[in-house]
């Protein structure tokens, strides 16, 4: 392109679109016609272009997402190279003459005037794929080095991992992508509000949706608009459905923009005149006829006048496909409010209900019960198992949020060497399985102190009823039965915990010091640095939000235990109903599933299915002549140890592992979690820091590789292999 | 990248290759240089030729340990993703005699063009027995293949 790389919107022309976006250039376009539109500049994808070639930052991104195929790469570690990627760009200041020619532009045309900064990405609006709501904007943005900080965090919201899974979604190539930005000057709006030329329901509809204040509180969802549906040939008005009430609207605050009260006087008058509807349905008939098409417009009254804030072609079947994909991702960013009420519910409804579930369940004996009663006990633990489970997805998960959100917000204000620091300030709760990994240690530590009774053990038998390890061992069968449950059947499963907790006891503890947490921050440090960037009358704020990262930090640990007492009741009572088939059929009980099984209990000319689990996934044949090296995958806690791999390919193998080994897994679930402690480093092929994984492995300090797709197939269990929790890299001692 | 797909990228990067880096070394000096090089059906045989008067000639007589690079990079930023490289190491024996010929032959279906090199009485034609290739793809992700 031979034009600057600055462009005030008045001088766009439609074919500037490839570098100004789609955004800018329908606003240009708009101008064009005669109608009101803020002035505004455009840095376009050149000056992106210049920004990431004399920055360096293109050559970093491309590091970030070519470690792994970007296809495999679960969302967790999606989110994971946006946050480096979105820290590289915070430390990445843009070159002096970028910033020069940048700072001139501003200067002239805003000078101290308040302004909005938004994104304006080339393939954004197209009508086949809509990016609305992906990039970010900042409202109410003073000062040019605050622009011009603004303009960086614009052209980094490309990279974030809603705007990422967007494009893998719709194939594009992310490495391609570029983004123009544009500055426009802040309208103080009397009202705002969205405009579709074409109603969803009826196509010789329009329909107006309007609020007080900016248009921010409407577009969010925050403020619930009035809404008129117009008939489009006679601007007749067909309905206007008020909200509830008008309590709130957006307006302007220093640095943005927040939810404020509104003059009761003009509470209960609508925000917009029949003349202003009538001057919206002309804009709309307009806009539609130039641009070829339905359009969604958002618009404000400003200054007495009516302004086009943008305008883009409402997307053919928009309730399907992509579309739907972009608002689950965008419904991955919680708000802050959302997420108080969340944790609210989690902490004050659902645990205290799924601990009062597990424990109702525990109370019957369903050993004792006749089948008929175990078949229904069975059908109805399967039904509480299923409902939590699916609460556990819907609400438990999306809280997990919590420290992303707070990952954000700390990472933007201290900009800090390792993208990660924020995690050292969430970890230290008291974590339900660290609890249970204490009382794990408690034991063994009885056993090490008195070798006679360990020797006892070890040959199979009891320990005497009224002895402190006998009674101890049961508070633990009490709290976390789901041990029970993976150790196997009755006396067989305590003795194979008697047999792990031997090997516990045998063993010296893991140092874990050696890891380079000497040149850490202290959590307290940390914390104070943290505060100090709020402005006083902000740090109760800061402190919710620290708060928040904190329960969500050990909820996500936590919830899993909870969730893991109500498997083991549903797990105890088909361990029962198992051992009445057993013989009863031709085919082992423990392939039946808990639907089979009740009715089998009750049904004695139940014939099974052949096979009601899926079969065996066929061993991948190894090739003799290949054996791996090296895997890389994510670095997800800090450290080097070497040690013999123990890879568990399901729970059977976990009472085998020993002190000194290297855990090599599928998914480490907190309920398998007491091995950790033995163990020297991790292994898992789920990628992310923010797995259960990673987090146990920071708590007990402990190096921790994540992401490596085929880990436990690659990695030849026994083989001595070393983790560097540092770089991500996990090799195999040939 | 599963272990078959390692030797499939591994056949198709010697196949796509002409030259590679020849490592030798004397009096623990190391020494590279490019070579043309061809690789047969069997992978853990690498052929190539070079004048009896030349350094890497020199070292070899006394010392035939080897290794051998050879990648697809094109020196683009890229290259950290889509890259492969991989280092054959073992020995390198002149081939004399019938052998000497059948390595001519695997070598001249390679680099028509160099058989009157190859061919030359003053050039030495060599063949490696590889004792094993340690192939690096994605910057990070290392796999050895061995007979």
């Amino acid at each position: 392109m031979n034009d600057s790389f600055l462009m005030a919107l008045s001088d766009l022309q439609d074919h500037h679109r490839p570098w100004a976006g789609g955004k800018a250039a329908a606003l240009a376009r708009i101008a064009g016609l005669g109608m009101n539109i803020s002035p505004g500049l455009v840095i376009t994808t050149d000056g992106y272009d210049r920004y990431m070639k004399n920055s360096g930052l293109r050559e970093k991104i491309f590091f970030e997402l070519g470690r792994k195929d970007f296809k495999d790469m679960r969302w967790e570690e999606i989110w994971d190279v946006a946050l480096r990627i979105r820290s590289h760009f915070l430390k990445t200041p843009l070159p002096a003459p970028l910033q020069q020619e940048i700072r001139l532009a501003v200067d002239k045309m805003f000078g101290s005037a308040p302004v909005v900064v938004r994104s304006t990405a080339p393939d954004e609006d197209a009508a086949a794929s809509s990016f609305a709501g992906l990039h970010e904007s900042y409202v109410n943005v003073v000062g040019t080095e605050e622009i011009i900080d603004r303009i960086r965090m614009v052209w980094a919201s490309l990279w974030s991992d809603r705007a990422l899974l967007y494009r893998r979604e719709l194939n594009l190539d992310v490495t391609a992508s570029a983004m123009a930005v544009l500055v426009q000057r802040l309208l103080f709006s009397r009202s705002s509000g969205v405009l579709f030329t074409r109603s969803p329901n009826d196509e010789g509809q329009m329909v107006i949706e309007a609020v007080y204040g900016q248009n921010q509180g409407l577009v969010d969802g925050t403020v619930e608009p009035d809404r008129w549906f117009i008939n489009k040939l006679s601007s007749e008005i067909l309905s206007h459905h008020p909200p509830a009430a008008r309590p709130h609207m957006i307006m302007p605050v220093p640095g943005g923009a927040a939810l404020g009260p509104i003059d009761p006087a003009l509470a209960v008058i609508p925000p917009l005149a029949s003349s202003d509807i009538k001057q919206l349905w002309e804009l709309g008939l307009r806009l539609e006829k130039d641009f070829g098409g339905p359009q969604d417009i958002e618009w404000t009254i400003a200054d007495d006048a009516l302004h086009v804030m943008q305008a883009r072609p409402i997307t053919t079947g928009s309730t399907g496909g992509a579309d739907d994909q972009r608002s689950w991702y965008i419904s991955l960013h919680r708000s802050f409010d959302n997420l108080k009420a969340l944790r609210q519910r989690i902490e004050q409804v659902h645990i205290p209900a799924m601990k009062e579930a597990a424990s109702m369940l525990a109370a019957s004996d369903v050993e004792q019960f006749h089948d008929q009663d175990l078949a229904d006990a069975l059908s109805e633990r399967q039904v509480v198992f299923d409902k939590w489970n699916k609460i556990y997805r819907d609400e438990f998960i999306p809280f997990a949020h919590g420290m992303r959100l707070f990952g954000q917000v700390y990472n933007d204000l201290l900009t800090p060497e390792n993208p990660y620091e924020f995690m050292d300030l969430l970890k230290g709760a008291d974590l339900e399985s660290l609890r249970r990994n204490r009382m794990l240690a408690q034991l063994a530590d009885i056993l090490r102190n008195d070798p006679a009774l360990a020797a006892a053990l070890e040959t199979g038998k009891m320990p005497p009823a009224d002895s402190k390890f006998a009674k101890d061992f049961n508070g633990l069968a009490q709290s976390y039965e789901i041990l029970f449950s993976l150790a196997g059947d009755g006396q067989a499963g305590k003795r194979e915990l008697f047999r792990f907790l031997g090997n516990m006891s045998r063993q010296a503890a893991p140092s874990k010091t050696a890891n380079g947490l000497a040149n850490r921050k202290s959590p307290k440090d940390l914390e104070a640095a943290y505060m100090e960037k709020f402005p006083v009358d902000r740090r109760t704020l800061a402190a919710e939000l620290l708060d928040i990262g904190r329960a969500s930090y050990r909820l996500r640990d936590d919830d899993n235990i909870h969730l893991g007492r109500i498997e083991a009741q549903l797990m105890r009572a088909g361990k029962a109903a198992r051992q009445r088939m057993a013989g009863k059929f031709g085919i082992d009980p423990a392939a039946l599933e808990t639907r089979a099984l009740a009715l089998a209990l009750t049904n004695p000319d139940y014939v099974p299915p052949e096979n009601t689990h899926a079969p065996a996934e066929p061993l991948r044949e190894a090739s003799r002549d290949v054996r791996t090296r090296q895997l890389s995958g994510q670095p997800a806690s800090p450290g080097i140890a070497t040690g013999p791999a123990r890879v568990i390919k399901n729970s059977e193998g976990l009472f085998g592992v020993q002190a000194g080994d290297v855990l090599v897994c599928d998914a480490v679930d907190p309920n398998i979690t007491f091995v950790i402690p033995m163990t020297v480093g991790i292994v898992e092929r789920r990628g992310g820091m923010l797995i259960h994984g990673a987090i146990i492995a920071r708590e007990y300090g402990i190096p921790c590789v994540t992401g490596i797709p085929d880990a436990i197939d690659r990695i030849p269990s026994g083989a001595v292999v070393t983790v560097d929790g540092y770089l991500g890299l996990v090799t195999v001692n040939t | 990248m599963n272990h078959t797909d390692a030797k499939a990228t591994l056949r198709q990067l010697l196949d796509s290759r002409y030259v590679g880096v020849l490592a030798t070394s004397k009096e623990d000096w190391p020494y590279a240089n490019l070579v043309a090089f061809a690789v047969p059906d069997n992978i853990y045989e690498m052929i190539f030729a070079t004048p009896r008067q030349s350094r890497k000639y020199e070292n070899l007589a006394a010392n035939p340990k080897v290794s051998m690079l050879m990648d697809d990079r094109s020196n683009n930023i890229e290259d950290l993703r889509d890259a492969v490289a991989a280092t054959a190491i073992g020995t390198a024996v002149e081939a004399a005699g019938s052998e000497r010929e059948r390595c001519l032959v695997i070598y001249a279906a390679r680099h028509p063009h160099l058989d009157d090199f190859a061919r030359s009485a003053s050039t030495a034609v060599f063949r490696i027995t590889v004792e094993k290739y340690v192939m690096v793809s994605r910057f990070q992700n290392v796999v050895e293949i061995a007979p």
